[in-house]
C-alpha cells in the first residue's frame, strides 16, 4: 500500500479489521442496508462544527492569505506588497535549488519513512513481548522523544563534532582513532547524520503508537493461535501484522510527514550545510523568506508544495473511491 | 460516568480558558516607556552599558522608562517582522543590516542632519534621501594575532602581501604550530572569503567617479563568473582551506575556534575587533596583535570597516507624540561620556564623534587594554576601507554575507574545486537576493 | 498484551535492557554534565563530575523562576489537550461512522492542514489575533495550538476507530441512544488507548514548544518553559552548557515520569477494549 493511498484509506469509512469467522455471514447484509432518512444535521454539527469553526477560523483563513502572498514580491516586511502575476510560479519552475532541495527531501523521506514504519513496528514487537522491567524498558526507548526534537539536534551536533564530539573521543580512547569521522559535516555522512538525528528523537512517538494498538489485540486470538501451535514468526506474521495494519497505515503517513516537514533540525544543525546539501523544502521555504527576505516566492513555493501532496492525496481517495463501488 | 467526567472535564476547559482569556505577563505600562532593543545575550559588557544608558535616561527623563528588550543572538529579523504584523515594533531598535528593509517597509523615523552635528558624527550616506540610523563606534575587522607564536618564527610586523602570510604559516607549520584557527559551521566560516573580496574586489575608495563593484554588478557590467579578481580570490580560499586546515574543521564552529585560540593553540583569527570585550570578559592571558589584511592584488594591507554603512539604532515610527522626544533622547544620552565609554568597552569599538572626549575601550585587565593600545595604533597606521558597506542603496544583497559566502567556504571543505561552480553560486544567490530587496 | 512465562534469566529483556540503555546514551551524557560547572564539562565532556555540584539546577530554577515556567505551561497543556481530545474524537467519529453530507470535502479539509507550514500562516495568523484584539495573550496561544492540532489529532482518531466494531453502535441504535450520547457512552471509551496517546504527544509537543509560542506571545510575554530556555540555548557567544544541561534535565523529568505512569493506562485501556 503507497503511502499516498495510506494517506487517503484512514478516513475511508469503513473497519479494516479483518472479521473473525463468526460475524462474517452478519455484516455484509447490514452493510447494504441503507440508513433511513436524511443525515441527522444537529448531531453533526454539535460533533464537527466546533472543531470545523476553529480549525478554518485559525488555520485555513491564514493559510489562504498567506498563500495570496505567492502572487506578490513581498519580502515579508513591507506593509504593502505588489502584485507580480505568475512571475513566482514562472521562477520555481526553472529553480535549481527548488530541485535539489526536492531531491534532498525524498531521499530523507525515504529513509524516514521506512525507518518509522517498519522499524519501529519491530521493536514495538519485540518491547510488546517484555514480561519484565517493562515500564523501564519502554521509558528508556521513549525518553529521547521527551527531549524537545531542537535540544536532541544540539545534543547529537556536539556528540558529532571531529575534534571534541563524544564518539569520536571515545573512538579514539579504545585506539580507533581510524574510524574516526565528521559525522556531521562530511558530504558522504551529513544525510545519514541528518536521518539519524529524526530517527534518535522520534522513533518512540512511532513505537508507541504501535504500542498502543498491540494492546487492542485481543487476548483470544493469542490463545487461539498458541492452540493451533503457531510460532512466534508465524503468530507476528499472521496475527499481528494484519492488526495493526491502522497503526501501520497512521505511521507512514506521519513519517512523510515529518520527512516533507524535516526543517527544525536543521537550523540548529547544518543550517543547510555543507553548501545547500541538506536543504530541505522545509528548509529552503525558511531560507527564502526569512534569511533571504523574499517571503512572496517563500509563499509560492509552499503552495506548490502543498497543491502537490494535496492532489496526490486526492486522487488517491478519488482511487479508492471507485474501487470501493467495483467490489 | 464517563459523560459527567467529561462535562465536568469541559467545564473546566471554558473556565481555564475565560481564566487566562486577557491575562498576558508582564504588560508593560506602555505609556511612559520606550523600548530599546539590545542584543546582551549574556555578555556582561553589554549589559552595564545598558544599565548605565537607562539610568541616565531615567535621570534626564523623570517619570519615564527605558525598557530593555534583549534579542539575545536570535534572529531579530524575525521578532521584527512579527512585532511589525502586530503593529507594536519596539519605539528604539538595532537594525543591523536590516535598515533598508524596515526604511522601504516606512517603519522608520528620519533622524535630522542637526542630530549628527549635534553629536559631531559624520553625516551617514542617505538613503532615499533620509537619514536613519545612529552608529555607535567604528567597528573594524581583521587579523587577531597570538605575539608568542609568531614571534617565534621571527615575524613582529604585518605581513605586506597575501603570498607573505601564506608563507609565515608554512613555517608555523614546520614548528608544529596551528597556524590558523578556523570553524567551517557557522557564521565565522564567511570570515576569510569576506576580507578577500572586500579587500581585493572592491574599489577601495568609491566615490562618483569610482562606482562599487556592487553598482557595477547591478547594472550587469561585472558578474563572479567573469571577474578574473573573483576567480583570484577564490582560488586562494582553496589553497587556504586546503593546506592550512585539518580535517574536521567543518564541524568546528565560532566556539570551537575560540576555545582553541584562547587555550593558545592558533596563531591566527580571523575576526572583528569585537573580540577584544570577549578577551576582557573571560581574562584571557595572551599577548595579542592586531593585524591588518593583506592584500592579493598588491596593494597596501589594511583594516575593513564594517560600520561604515547606516546601520545602528533607529526612531520606529512606534513612538508617536510625545515619545518620539523622548526616544531622541534616548539616542542622545547614549553619547555622555559615561554611557559612551561602557559601550566602547562591551563593543571593543572606536570614537568617531568629535564633541565626545572619549576614544577607545578600556579595560582593567592588562591583555586587554594593551590589545585596545595595538588596534587603535595599527589602525592609524594603515587605515581602513570600507569594503562593500558603502551605503544602503549600494551594498550586496544580505544573504551574501549571512548565507552564501559561508556556504561556498563549506562546499570548499566538502571537496569541490570547481571554481566556476562555486562563482556560479555566488552569482545565483545575488540575482535571487536582489529580487528581495 | 502477550503474557510470557519464562524459566531462568530473562535474557530477552536483559538484552532489550542493554539495547535501552545505549539507545539514551546521549542523554545520559546530558545528565552527567548537568552535574558539572560549565568549565568542567568544556575541559571533559566524558569524564565523571568531580562532585555532584547542583549549581546549574539552583540557576534555572532561581534565574529562570522554573516551577512559574512549569506551572504555566502545564496549564495550557492540559486545556488544549481537554480541547483537541472532545473536538477531535468527535469530529473523527463524525467524518468516518456516520453519514455526512459534506463528509469527503470535510475529510478533504481537514487532511489539507497535515501539509500547511508554519511559516504561511504566521503573519496573517498574528495580524487575525490583533483584529481580534488577544494578541500576546494564552488564549491567542491556545487558540492556535488547538486549531493547529486538530488534523493531527483527528486522523489519528480516524484511524483507530476502525478497531471499533459497527455492531456496537447498531446495538446501541436499537437500543434507541442518541447519536451524541451513543459517542460518550460507547465509543469514546474504547477510544482511550487512543486518547492516551493523544495526550502523551501532545502534552510533549506543548511543553517542548518554542517557536510558536515565542512567535505568537514574544520571549518577554511567553512566560513558558522552552521560549525562555531558548535564550540560553540560542547564543552564539556565550553558551554555559552546565545550564543548558540543567535546563533540559529538568525539563524533562516531568514529562517522563508521566509517561511511565501512563504505561497502567494502556493496561486499563485494554481491559475497557476486551470488555464487549
Amino acid at each position: 500500500m503507497s503511502a499516498a493511498q495510506a494517506l487517503a484509506n484512514p478516513l475511508a469509512a469503513g473497519p479494516a479489521v479483518p472479521r473473525l469467522p463468526a460475524e462474517e455471514s452478519r455484516t455484509p447484509a447490514r452493510h447494504r442496508k441503507r440508513r433511513a432518512g436524511a443525515e441527522d444535521w444537529v448531531a453533526s454539527l454539535v460533533l464537527c462544527g466546533p472543531a470545523v469553526l476553529l480549525y478554518g477560523g485559525f488555520v485555513v483563513l491564514p493559510a489562504v492569505l498567506g498563500f495570496a502572498y505567492s502572487l506578490t514580491d513581498w519580502s515579508g516586511w513591507t506593509r504593502t506588497p505588489h502584485y507580480i502575476g505568475l512571475a513566482n510560479f514562472r521562477e520555481l519552475a526553472g529553480d535549481e535549488r527548488l530541485y535539489s532541495a526536492l531531491r534532498f527531501t525524498l531521499f530523507e523521506t525515504v529513509l524516514i519513512v521506512l525507518f518509522f514504519t517498519f522499524g519501529a513496528l519491530l521493536l514495538a514487537v519485540l518491547l510488546d513481548k517484555l514480561s519484565c522491567m517493562k515500564g523501564l524498558i519502554r521509558g528508556l526507548f521513549f525518553y529521547p522523544y521527551v527531549l524537545s526534537i531542537l535540544v536532541s539536534a544540539l545534543l547529537l551536533k556536539y556528540l558529532a563534532n571531529y575534534n571534541d564530539g563524544a564518539v569520536n573521543l571515545a573512538l579514539r580512547w579504545a585506539g580507533l582513532g581510524r574510524w574516526a569521522q565528521d559525522w556531521m559535516m562530511d558530504p558522504q555522512l551529513v544525510g545519514y547524520f541528518i536521518f539519524g538525528m529524526v530517527a534518535w528523537s522520534s522513533l518512540g512517538f512511532f513505537t508507541t503508537l504501535y504500542l498502543a494498538n498491540l494492546q487492542t489485540i485481543p487476548l483470544e486470538l493469542y490463545e487461539a493461535a498458541t492452540m493451533d501451535g503457531a510460532g512466534p514468526l508465524s503468530v507476528f506474521r499472521h496475527i499481528q501484522i494484519p492488526m495493526l495494519m491502522p497503526t501501520l497505515m497512521t505511521n507512514s503517513v506521519f513519517s512523510l510527514i515529518f520527512g516533507i516537514n524535516l526543517f527544525g533540525q536543521i537550523v540548529v544543525t547544518t543550517e543547510g550545510g555543507p553548501g545547500y546539501r541538506t536543504t530541505t523544502i522545509g528548509y529552503y521555504m525558511y531560507w527564502l523568506g526569512v534569511i533571504n527576505n523574499r517571503q512572496g516566492y517563500a509563499s509560492a513555493v509552499s503552495l506548490a508544495v502543498f497543491a502537490a501532496l494535496l492532489a496526490v492525496a486526492v486522487a488517491q481517495v478519488a482511487l479508492l473511491r471507485r474501487r470501493q463501488v467495483e467490489l | 460516568m464517563w459523560t459527567k467526567v467529561f462535562i465536568g472535564v469541559g467545564v473546566l476547559a471554558v473556565l481555564g480558558v475565560a481564566v487566562w482569556a486577557f491575562r498576558s505577563e508582564g504588560d508593560s505600562a506602555a505609556e511612559r516607556t520606550i523600548r530599546v532593543t539590545r542584543n546582551i545575550g549574556g555578555r556582561a559588557g553589554f549589559k552595564r552599558h545598558f544599565d548605565a544608558w537607562q539610568s541616565a535616561f531615567e535621570r534626564k527623563n523623570p517619570g519615564w522608562k527605558m525598557e530593555l528588550i534583549d534579542l539575545g543572538n536570535a534572529n531579530g529579523a524575525e521578532y521584527y517582522k512579527s512585532r511589525i504584523a502586530t503593529g507594536d515594533l519596539p519605539d528604539v531598535v538595532m537594525t543591523w543590516q536590516l535598515t533598508n528593509l524596515l526604511a522601504d517597509g516606512g517603519h522608520l523615523v528620519p533622524l535630522p542632519d542637526s542630530y549628527y552635528e549635534r553629536i559631531g558624527i559624520p553625516l551617514p550616506a542617505p538613503y532615499k534621501g533620509k537619514r536613519y540610523t545612529s552608529q555607535g563606534g567604528m567597528q573594524i575587522q581583521g587579523l587577531l594575532i597570538n605575539k608568542k607564536m609568531w614571534a617565534g618564527i621571527g615575524v613582529t610586523e604585518p605581513p605586506g602581501t597575501w603570498d607573505e602570510l601564506l608563507a609565515g604559516f608554512d613555517k608555523l607549520k614546520a614548528k608544529g604550530c596551528k597556524p590558523l584557527v578556523y570553524g567551517g559551521r557557522e557564521w565565522s566560516a564567511f570570515e576569510p572569503l569576506f576580507y578577500a573580496i572586500a579587500t581585493n574586489v572592491y574599489e577601495r575608495e568609491p566615490g562618483p567617479g569610482k562606482p562599487s563593484w556592487t553598482i557595477l554588478r547591478n547594472q550587469g557590467k561585472v558578474r563572479f563568473a567573469a571577474d578574473p579578481a573573483m576567480r583570484l580570490v577564490l582560488e586562494k580560499m582553496i589553497q587556504l582551506l586546503d593546506k592550512y586546515v585539518d580535517k574536521g574543521a567543518a564541524s568546528d564552529g565560532y566556539n570551537e575556534e575560540q576555545k582553541l585560540f584562547y587555550g593558545g593553540q592558533g596563531a591566527t583569527w580571523m575576526m572583528g575587533c569585537w573580540i577584544g570585550g570577549d578577551i576582557d570578559a573571560n581574562k584571557v592571558d595572551l599577548d595579542l596583535d592586531y593585524w591588518p589584511i593583506p592584500s592579493m592584488t598588491g596593494k597596501p594591507p589594511l583594516f575593513v570597516e564594517t560600520s561604515g554603512m547606516p546601520s545602528g539604532w533607529a526612531i520606529t515610527t512606534s513612538a508617536a507624540g510625545p515619545k518620539l522626544e523622548k526616544a531622541m533622547s534616548v539616542l542622545e544620552t547614549f553619547w555622555d561620556p559615561d554611557v559612551f565609554q561602557l559601550f566602547l568597552n562591551g563593543e571593543y569599538q572606536f570614537n568617531v564623534s568629535s564633541r565626545s572626549g572619549v576614544k577607545q575601550p578600556k579595560s582593567d585587565w592588562p591583555p586587554a587594554q594593551r590589545l585596545a593600545d595595538t588596534m587603535l595604533a595599527r589602525l592609524a597606521r594603515y587605515g581602513s576601507t570600507r569594503g562593500f558597506h558603502i551605503a544602503l542603496d549600494d551594498m550586496p544583497p544580505p544573504i551574501m554575507m549571512d548565507n552564501t559566502f559561508k556556504a561556498v567556504m563549506q562546499e570548499i571543505l566538502a571537496g569541490t574545486r570547481d571554481v566556476d561552480k562555486l562563482l556560479k553560486m555566488l552569482d545565483d544567490d545575488w540575482d535571487s537576493g536582489l529580487k528581495g530587496m | 498484551m502477550m503474557a510470557r512465562r519464562r524459566s531462568g534469566l530473562p535474557a530477552f529483556e536483559v538484552l532489550m535492557l542493554v539495547a535501552g540503555v545505549i539507545f539514551v546514551l546521549p542523554c545520559l551524557l546530558a545528565l552527567l554534565n548537568s552535574f558539572k560547572s560549565n568549565t568542567e564539562i568544556i575541559a571533559g565532556p566524558l569524564a565523571l563530575p568531580a562532585r555532584l555540584d547542583l549549581g546549574n539546577f539552583d540557576y534555572i530554577f532561581r534565574e529562570l523562576k522554573l516551577l512559574r515556567l512549569m506551572l504555566n505551561t502545564l496549564l495550557m497543556c492540559v486545556l488544549v489537550i481537554a480541547a483537541l481530545v472532545t473536538m477531535g474524537s468527535m469530529a473523527a467519529y463524525s467524518l468516518t461512522r456516520r453519514r455526512m453530507f459534506s463528509g469527503a470535502l470535510l475529510r478533504v479539509f481537514f487532511l489539507a492542514g497535515l501539509t500547511i507550514p508554519f511559516q504561511i500562516i504566521m503573519v496573517p495568523l498574528l495580524k487575525e489575533f490583533r483584529m481580534l484584539n488577544i494578541q500576546f495573550t494564552y488564549l491567542a496561544l491556545f487558540l492556535h495550538h488547538v486549531s493547529w492540532g486538530l488534523p493531527l489529532c483527528i486522523f489519528i482518531y480516524s484511524a483507530f476507530m476502525s478497531t471499533i466494531p459497527r455492531e456496537l453502535e447498531e446495538a446501541a441504535a436499537i437500543d434507541g441512544c442518541g447519536q451524541i450520547g451513543l459517542f460518550w457512552r460507547i465509543i469514546f471509551p474504547l477510544l482511550l488507548p487512543c486518547t492516551v496517546t493523544i495526550i502523551i504527544f501532545w502534552g510533549l509537543w506543548i511543553w517542548n514548544d518554542f517557536m510558536q509560542a515565542f512567535i505568537v506571545m514574544g520571549p518577554e510575554r511567553g512566560r513558558l518553559v522552552f521560549v525562555q530556555l531558548w535564550k540560553l540555548l540560542n547564543d552564539q557567544y556565550v553558551k554555559d552548557w552546565g545550564h543548558i544541561l540543567a535546563g533540559v534535565v529538568a525539563l524533562s523529568a516531568p514529562v517522563t515520569v508521566l509517561y511511565v505512569l501512563m504505561q497502567r493506562q494502556f493496561v486499563k485501556g485494554l481491559m475497557a477494549g476486551s470488555g464487549k
